[in-house]
């Protein structure tokens, strides 16, 4: 049974005069336990708005959405979910510790259970030594910081991270990548929006391409990166002979500033490609696949 | 225990401002203030010749006239103590002789002839009786009244059982004295009633609410403003819920500030004044059930528009409304405004009765309580404030009022996208 069930999922908004736009347009998709799923796409592709319909923040206009087989909508399926929200305002009238234990309370955690999963939250985010302070006196990485504490600080099988490196320093965004990665070990489900296609591809092991409300790709990183056979050669030298050499005996072939970019039918092919250069006496300086930042560029353009 | 977290998080918040640190210090004056406060009780003989002087000036508002020649000018010749010469019944042992003069016969017919059924020009039993009611309504237990019709005197045997009860038995003062308070024809009860209704009513009811009024009116936009909401409408709470404990939480934060200051000064005035009036500390429901009609408006027009200024306008808006209609209604029955077209009439009783009753919940309904234990028609008479009050209607209409307004704040609330 997937954690996360959607199916032909809608939303429309009215902006007034009779105006609409529709942020989402019959999405589908699942996520299985233990999995971390991106969500990519450009500012405005329905990422949050499919989240928040998850978390019933927003009411579909159309299909279904169920979390563990259930009906989205109810509210004690909560107890089992995390949210990190993009824009989040964490309470500026408490303290780190205080807003922490104020949502464990609301989040079904009692008494002493309660304040050993805040100490364990800040701790787990680098904030014991801040727990005192006021979240208005925080500093932007640390709100974060705070904000990813909440998500997590009732042991949620199933967590929604939108934009969670936003902010944060690279310490931070280790720290998130190492927590994720034991929160994954602990066979959490990760849900994860990210502008930071290295974070997603380094984080993910699945990720659905959303433009202007229509999933566009879906698929695993590897799956992405290998359908698209495509690979950046460095060369030594002067690569219009590294085209001559190469030219006409490949799919593709293509030269962007000192880089050749190598369209294969296979493996064997970069192999031939490798031994071709070198048998001309062309020095390869790297060589590497297509990454995920130029797959959603492609999929973004192609739609375009 | 999470409508426990959200009561203490509300309380966080207001805490936070600093709003409540300043009205536990405002309470906490006037606490002391009463603290202060000095009851002395007066002679008889001065009480007699003050109620004396105070019956030229009606209780009732029909008879009150400008015009020197409608004054009766009732005067206090002598006054003793009853002696055995007397020959009165034993019932008036211990009570006082009064020889009471009337300086404008004619005026002081009038004013008999307006308490009688029939016009007809009023007996001298009928004066002794006009006489004895006004010394009756003045809390003397036992008046007999006496015409000597040659000298245009009465004789009048009083006697006072209860102290605490007749008009001007007291001296109030504050500040230990410092400060005098003149209370015109008020016994020693309604003296303290006076100082309490002025406490519940205008200090409280009033200051006390519009403060609440504007501390809590930003409590639910601010939850609902994206980033907060997203926090708190994530966790395993229906909408609903959220709303109502939201509005509970906010009836205590008004419980809480009413029982410290209706509390701090019964306690105080209670002290000084040696009556501990338990209907006193029944304005502190009053309190909470006006602010429950004024934050259910304010917690509606919050969840429609997510703004701390409309709900402030769209409650006070409807408080002063309440308060038109009141007085309205009040000038209607009274006759005061004449006669109006039936239509403009059946309007006014339609929103009247549609609309909550916070005035006559927070006045009326606080005399009432005030008036605990005593007769609260005289108490009302004595505020002004005597008119009838059908308890029933102000519950009723109001509350459901309330049921309505949440209602409709809880079905926005929880269809609504954030």
């Amino acid at each position: 049974m997937p954690v996360v069930d959607v199916r032909h999922l809608t939303k429309s908004f009215c902006l007034g005069q009779g105006r609409r736009v529709e942020a989402l347009r019959g999405i589908s998709l699942q996520v299985n336990e233990g999995e971390i799923f991106g969500l990519l796409g450009q500012n405005g592709a329905g990422k949050s708005t499919l989240v928040r319909c998850l978390l019933s923040l927003c009411r579909p206009s159309a299909g279904e959405a169920f979390l563990f087989g259930q009906p989205a909508h109810r509210p004690e399926l909560r107890r089992s979910i995390g949210y990190l929200p993009e824009d989040h305002r964490f309470p500026e009238h408490h303290s780190a510790a205080s807003g922490l234990l104020f949502f464990a309370h609301l989040s079904g955690l009692h008494g002493a259970d309660a304040r050993r999963r805040v100490a364990e939250s800040l701790s787990l985010v680098g904030l014991s030594d801040w727990a005192g302070a006021k979240a208005r006196e925080l500093s932007k990485g640390l709100r974060q910081r705070l904000a990813f504490a909440q998500a997590i600080l009732h042991r949620p099988k199933l967590l929604f991270l939108d934009e969670p490196t936003d902010g944060l320093d690279p310490l931070g965004r280790l720290t998130m990548r190492e927590v994720l990665g034991n929160l994954r070990a602990q066979g959490t489900t990760v849900f994860l929006n990210s502008h930071i296609l290295a974070e997603v591809e380094m984080t993910c092991d699945r990720v659905l391409i959303l433009h202007q409300g229509r999933a566009l790709r879906e698929g695993t990183i590897e799956g992405l990166t290998r359908e698209a056979r495509e690979y950046a050669l460095a060369v030594a030298g002067d690569p219009a002979r590294a085209m001559e050499v190469l030219g006409g005996k490949f799919r593709g072939l293509s030269r962007a500033d000192q880089a050749i970019h190598l369209l294969v039918d296979g493996d064997e092919d970069v192999d031939r490609a490798v031994d071709l250069l070198r048998a001309a006496g062309i020095g390869i300086r790297s060589l590497r696949k297509k990454t995920l930042e130029e797959v959603y560029l492609a999929a973004i353009g192609g739609a375009a | 225990m999470t409508f426990l977290a959200i009561l203490r998080d509300s309380m966080r918040e207001t805490l936070d401002r600093r709003t409540t640190t300043v009205l536990v210090i405002l309470s906490t004056a006037f606490v002391g203030l009463c603290a202060t406060a000095t009851f002395e009780r007066r002679a008889p003989e001065e009480v007699y010749r003050d109620i004396v002087e105070d019956l030229e000036t009606p209780l009732d508002q029909t008879a009150r006239s400008e015009d020197p020649a409608d004054d009766p000018r009732i005067r206090l010749v002598s006054i003793r103590p009853v002696s055995p010469d007397d020959r009165l019944p034993p019932q008036l042992a211990g009570g006082h002789r009064l020889l009471l003069s009337i300086g404008n016969p004619v005026a002081f017919a009038a004013r008999v002839r307006a308490c009688l059924v029939d016009d007809h020009d009023p007996t001298n039993a009928e004066g002794e009786d006009y006489i004895q009611d006004r010394l009756i309504r003045r809390g003397v237990t036992l008046p007999l009244a006496f015409t000597e019709a040659a000298s245009l005197r009465f004789r009048v045997f009083a006697k006072v059982d209860d102290w605490d009860c007749v008009s001007r038995g007291v001296k109030v003062s504050f500040l230990f004295g410092a400060v005098p308070m003149e209370l015109r024809g008020v016994s020693f009860a309604h003296a303290i009633v006076r100082i309490q209704f002025l406490l519940a009513a205008f200090f409280a009811g009033f200051l006390g609410m519009l403060v609440a009024v504007i501390v809590t009116a930003g409590s639910v936009p601010e939850m609902l403003r994206r980033g907060s909401a997203d926090l708190v409408m994530t966790r395993p709470l229906s909408r609903v819920r959220l709303l109502l404990y939201k509005y509970v939480g906010g009836l205590l934060f008004v419980l809480l500030h009413a029982t410290y200051f209706i509390g701090g000064t019964w306690a105080a005035l209670a002290w000084r004044s040696g009556w501990w009036n338990p209907g006193y500390l029944g304005c502190i429901l009053v309190l909470v059930g006006v602010f429950a009609i004024l934050y259910s408006v304010s917690l509606a027009v919050g969840v429609v528009s997510r703004s701390a200024v409309p709900p402030i306008l769209a409650t006070l808006g409807l408080w002063f409304t309440c308060i038109m209609l009141a007085f309205f209604q009040e000038f209607l029955r009274s006759g005061r405004l004449g006669a109006l077209p039936e239509g403009i009439e059946r309007c006014q009783r339609l929103v009247y009765l549609l609309l909550p009753k916070a005035w006559d919940l927070g006045v009326s309904v606080m005399v009432w309580f005030l008036a605990f234990g005593r007769d609260s028609v005289v108490l009302m008479q004595d505020l002004e404030l005597d008119r009838p009050m059908d308890l029933p209607l102000i519950l009723g209409s109001s509350g459901a009022f309330v049921l309505l307004v949440l209602a409709l704040a809880c079905w926005v609330f929880s269809r609504r996208d954030y």
